[in-house]
């Protein structure tokens, strides 16, 4: 008999896999529904202006029209940190873009012709576009009704301006020890706005059955939380609702929250029973019911010792959230408290303010602010580096976290692999060996917390025939988590994980989790898959004990039986365990057992909120990942062209479930990374987003896929399943910074502002040009 | 976004889509699409009636005649650059047809429609929905510019990657119209004027392009310089033809001003020259000033005109480079 293998370190892919590449997977435009009407959209063209008056009445005579709702129609808001989202406008719109009236119509064509026959009188009012510019006192306010809105706890707002969150951070005595450094430095950075780019667009279908239950099918990743939005935004129980979550051909963040839901409810409600969905248009997954990546902008200050030792650091940060909170505030505060970087620093300021401008919302998406701040603090890390004369390597190494450290918020820190991280990034992109001319390297590390505190739960069930049913809410979105989950199930019970099935989300059948974000599935939902697991094993034993006639701590769960530890014979297959109506095993065992059935839950118990003066707190993230990224990069002084030759990327994961899809995530990450470093930007003019589509919005193709190395480690997180920890956010988060840093290894040039385009490289460079004129010119 | 509701014909011959097009003004032709239909959904255009020519069988060709190539106007891009002879002869158009978009465009792209393709501006290629939060433009029947203020002229920039190409090779157009059928040199096809690009009645169809002999003898290349590989317009785009034996240099240009431009400063000033690094940075001074980019697409007018500087030394490096090998 061959040995047998461990579910964990297998590189599995599922058939899911080969289901959405072929197209075979079920999306959530796939959905053949009795009935099922198009629902469409009238979007304001203009940024901030009072909606006068709206005339449904040509619309209405469109044969096929069945609903037409405004603002008017529908009176609740929602809203994940601030409930300042109306579902469609009232009165005022604050953004190009936001819904302001929905029609639902038999087929497209009527829905499109009803749309265009809506007339919309509007008043334009001033409108302020830059977050710098939100907070000076005098221009627009956003949300003049800040005050009146609903709030979540750990959200600060500033009701009269146009701040809706601040976070602040304070630790030691930042400024006395920043005036008495012996070098102090000052840099500012500036990002840009982004979109998640998924290739499969928001899809919300709803329907209302007859007894007045909502049911809503969705490419969500956050069924829970969206049910509970829709409750209160609708006035429903949130028994009242059912959320399906449909596989999401792509995430990151992006299906994150209530987007199109609550207008296909509100839709839904006022169609009978007929089912209603709504697609966006590229144009609409840019401008429309969205959330975009925020432009923050990032001033850092540090002050170091004679040797080089940075004693001091003060953050600053504006993070752009557009016209509704959406996820901002808690983005603001999770990269406000990391934003002092993965370095032992004694004294750390924080002040992060999270602003209200007339553009699309910003929310979460793939790192939930950190690569922003990682961006700056790493390209300031090197530009500190390289004014001391030190190794940039080392200098980062010489200040980096390890096991035991105090972070800034002062938890005590463990499973710290920032290190080895490090130097397997430099080693594999030869950070210190020569290279030819225009050819620069560069690095860049980072840290990131995860949401805290949070929960999971699942059900576990053996089938008649020892195969195994998942029930979780966890949303596979392409990371492969279905096959994570399995492996982690078929690990602990001693199957092959190819015999356990994951459920897809439904609320009203798979069991409570917080949502699919945050990298948080393995570790949270993977815990409660153990559990689970362990639960079911129990009964296991139970049975098995007395129908064996063994010692229960003599029993082995191993290749899909359960036997006699030392001999393999004496036990049977999971499948020949009595659930109760067993009969064909003879009178002994008729009617043994019962259906094998177990519950699973995590939760973060000993996490923390963080003081609302200070920003301390012992546990604000139940766990942290460590990572490092390297990148060779080519520059063409002539026409400011960079080319992204080689990324190396290291991280630590506590425990490489399944290397296949991690080394998955950091490929596909590092692409996007590569986007957001040198092509991607949401370009606005008077609050319009200039390139609301795939020829203008330059997402990088394979073209300009560069040689990518990803790279493991195993730090065992001690409360992680088997030691892991999450990567998915990581694996992007500090491409940017590697390659700016790259970019100045090569030709001496230093890109503070994100994307960095061929046109801001030629900038540089002739402004490097003048410099060194004047340097050399004689006095 | 879908399509908006207009008439369609499919005619069989040259003379019959003449005809229909003599008849109906407002019709346009459709070839490949990529670009006609891109602007029918975004209410750009909105022909009331749209002629496919793609059943005209004897307008697929490519034919290498005494006097020179001839190319008929339904050769795909990918027909062109897969086509041997002019792979190894003409390469530069080869090269245009491939750095065209992404393979989806060049497979259903024809050389025609290329050649004939719409002027672009980021203010006119959007929604209608987008649009409608400005008043209409120069280009679309409207009296301003939101690009130039109080310009009176529309600045839409030709992008087709073709015609820089064919200019250079001193092509000819072979256009055949209802009342009868004339030759024209590919520069007179376009007017310069943003709002009316092409100087071209409405019945008259390119039906074919002619290379001459003589531009196969000289040394030619295109260069695309775009942020990325694949799917992007040029930023800018530059062609030259050498004739190493007069000293004699064209250079045309496209992504740069209303029209593809023949940069004739800048050949006048090179021709009897040998390409040194003086002269080739001289005459991309020149060409540099001779295009007139606006601020109608991501990059900025001064950013176009430092590429311009350079791409020109790069591409007579890559027409020369090529000879000798």
């Amino acid at each position: 008999m061959s040995r047998f293998e461990s579910a964990l370190g297998r590189r599995l892919h599922t058939s899911r896999a080969i289901d959405k590449v072929t197209g075979a997977l079920e999306f959530a435009d796939d959905t053949r529904l009795k009935g099922l009407l198009v629902g469409h959209v009238l979007r304001s063209p203009f940024p901030h202006a009072r909606i006068r008056n709206i005339d449904l009445s040509r619309a209405k005579k469109i044969p096929g029209v069945v609903a037409m709702i405004t603002g008017q129609d529908v009176a609740g808001r929602y809203g994940p940190a601030i409930m300042d989202q109306p579902i469609l406008a009232r009165d005022v719109v604050r953004y190009a873009g936001e819904a302001v009236v929905a029609v639902a119509a038999r087929d497209e064509e009527a829905a499109a012709e009803a749309i265009n026959r809506v007339a919309v009188g509007y008043e334009p009012l001033p409108a302020v576009f830059d977050a710098e510019q939100a907070l000076e006192e005098g221009n627009p306010l956003v949300h003049p009704e800040l005050g009146a809105y609903e709030v979540a706890p750990g959200i600060f707002p500033r009701p009269g301006t146009n701040i809706c969150n601040y976070f602040r951070l304070r630790k030691g005595d930042t400024d006395r020890v920043l005036d008495s450094a012996t070098h102090v430095f000052t840099h500012r950075f500036a990002t840009q706005k982004t979109q998640h780019s998924s290739l499969e667009p928001h899809v919300s279908t709803a329907q209302m059955d007859g007894s007045r239950r909502l049911r809503i099918w969705t490419n969500t990743q956050t069924p829970f939380v969206t049910r509970k939005s829709l409750a209160k935004a609708l006035a429903l129980g949130i028994n009242q609702i059912q959320v399906i979550g449909m596989r999401p051909g792509g995430g990151f963040g992006g299906k994150a929250y209530p987007k199109l839901e609550p207008i296909a409810a509100a839709l839904a409600m006022r169609s009978g029973n007929r089912p209603v969905r709504l697609v966006q248009s590229r144009e609409e997954e840019f401008c429309g019911s969205t959330a975009s990546r925020h432009p923050v902008r990032i001033e850092v200050t540090s002050g170091a010792d004679s040797d080089g030792r940075i004693q001091a650091r003060r953050v600053k940060l504006l993070f752009d959230t557009g016209a509704y909170a959406d996820v901002g505030p808690r983005v603001c505060r999770n990269a406000g408290f990391s934003s002092p970087g993965p370095y032992v620093i004694p004294h750390v300021a924080v002040d992060a303010y999270c602003i209200y401008t007339n553009t699309t919302p910003s929310g979460a998406m793939r790192g939930f602010g950190i690569p922003q701040v990682t961006w700056a603090i790493e390209s300031h890390t090197d530009m500190i580096a390289r004014e001391l004369g030190l190794d940039s390597l080392q200098f980062r190494l010489d200040h980096a976290v390890e096991e035991g450290s105090l972070s800034a918020t002062g938890q005590i820190l463990h499973s710290v692999g920032i290190r080895e991280t490090l130097k397997l990034a430099a080693q594999a992109i030869a950070l210190d060996k020569p290279r030819p001319a225009g050819v620069g390297r560069g690095i860049a590390c980072g840290h990131k917390s995860t949401v805290s505190p949070s929960a999971s739960s699942c059900v576990m069930r053996i089938n008649e025939d020892g195969t195994v049913q998942l029930l979780a809410s966890t949303v596979d979105m392409g990371q492969g988590s279905d096959s994570i989950l399995a492996q982690i199930a078929a690990e602990e019970l001693g199957i092959e994980p190819e015999r356990v099935v994951v459920a897809p989300p439904d609320t009203d059948v798979t069991p409570y989790d917080m949502a699919t974000v945050s990298s948080r599935s393995t570790f949270f939902m993977g815990n409660a898959v153990r559990d689970a697991a362990q639960r079911i094993k129990d009964k296991i034993l139970d049975i098995a004990q007395e129908m064996l006639e063994a010692n229960r701590h003599d029993l082995v769960c191993e290749k899909g039986r359960v036997y006699v530890v030392g001999s393999p014979s004496k036990g049977f297959d999971l499948g020949q365990i009595p659930q109760g109506e067993s009969l064909y095993a003879g009178a002994k065992q008729a009617g043994r057992g019962k259906p094998l059935i177990s519950e699973g839950t995590y939760a973060a118990e000993d996490a923390t909120p963080l003081d609302r003066e200070t920003g301390q707190g012992a546990k604000p993230s139940a766990f942290w990942m460590y990572f490092s990224q390297a990148a060779e990069v080519w520059v063409d002084t002539q026409t400011g062209f960079v080319k992204v030759l080689k990324i190396a990327s290291a991280h630590d994961v506590g425990k490489a479930i399944n290397p296949l899809l991690l080394e998955g995530q950091i490929e596909g990450a590092c692409l996007m990374g590569v986007g957001e470093a040198l092509h991607e930007e949401m370009l606005y003019r008077n609050g319009q987003v200039m390139n609301p589509n795939f020829l203008e919005y330059r997402l990088p193709t394979f073209q300009e896929l560069p040689e990518i190395l990803p790279l493991l480690v195993e730090n065992p997180h001690r409360n992680g399943p088997f030691g892991a920890k999450g990567m998915g956010e990581p694996a992007q988060a500090a491409v940017a910074a590697a390659i700016g840093n790259a970019i100045f290894d090569a030709v001496g040039i230093r890109l503070t502002s994100l994307p960095i385009t061929p046109e801001k490289v030629l900038q540089a460079l002739a402004h490097q040009k003048r410099r060194n004129q004047q340097i050399r010119a004689p006095k | 976004m879908r399509l908006p509701k207009f008439e369609y014909v499919e005619v069989k011959t040259v003379q019959e889509a003449c005809s229909v097009l003599a008849e109906r003004k407002s019709a346009r032709i459709l070839a490949g699409g990529t670009d006609l239909l891109v602007n029918m959904k975004n209410g750009v255009e909105n022909p009331l009636l749209v002629v496919n020519l793609k059943n005209i069988p004897e307008l697929d060709f490519i034919q290498l005649a005494d006097d020179g190539m001839v190319v008929g106007t339904l050769a795909t891009l990918k027909k062109v650059y897969s086509n041997s002879i002019i792979a190894e002869q003409l390469s530069s158009l080869a090269h245009a047809a491939s750095a065209v978009g992404s393979y989806h465009h060049q497979v259903m792209g024809t050389v025609g429609g290329n050649i004939c393709q719409e002027n672009r501006c980021n203010f006119l290629n959007q929604s209608t929905w987008w649009r409608s939060a400005r008043p209409a433009c120069l280009k679309l029947g409207g009296d301003v510019c939101h690009v130039v203020k109080k310009g009176t002229e529309c600045f839409s920039t030709y992008h087709g990657e073709l015609a820089p190409v064919l200019m250079v090779l001193g092509a000819e157009l072979n256009m055949q119209g209802h009342l009868g059928a004339r030759t024209i040199s590919i520069e007179s096809l376009f007017t310069g004027d943003g709002k009316n690009p092409l100087a071209k009645q409405p019945d008259e169809i390119v039906t074919s392009v002619s290379i001459p002999r003589e531009a196969m003898q000289g040394a030619s290349a295109y260069l695309k310089y775009a942020e990325r590989g694949s799917i992007d317009f040029p930023i800018v785009g530059v062609s030259v033809w050498i004739s190493q034996i007069k000293k004699e240099y064209r250079i045309a240009l496209t992504a740069v001003d209303r029209k593809p431009l023949r940069a004739r400063q800048a050949e006048d000033f090179l021709r009897g020259q040998d390409p040194t690094e003086k002269t080739i940075n001289h005459a991309g001074e020149l060409c540099a000033k001779e295009g007139k980019p606006v601020d109608n697409t991501a990059y900025a007018p001064s950013f176009k005109r430092a590429v311009m500087k350079k791409l020109l030394g790069r591409a007579i490096s890559m027409a020369l480079g090529e000879q000798s090998n």
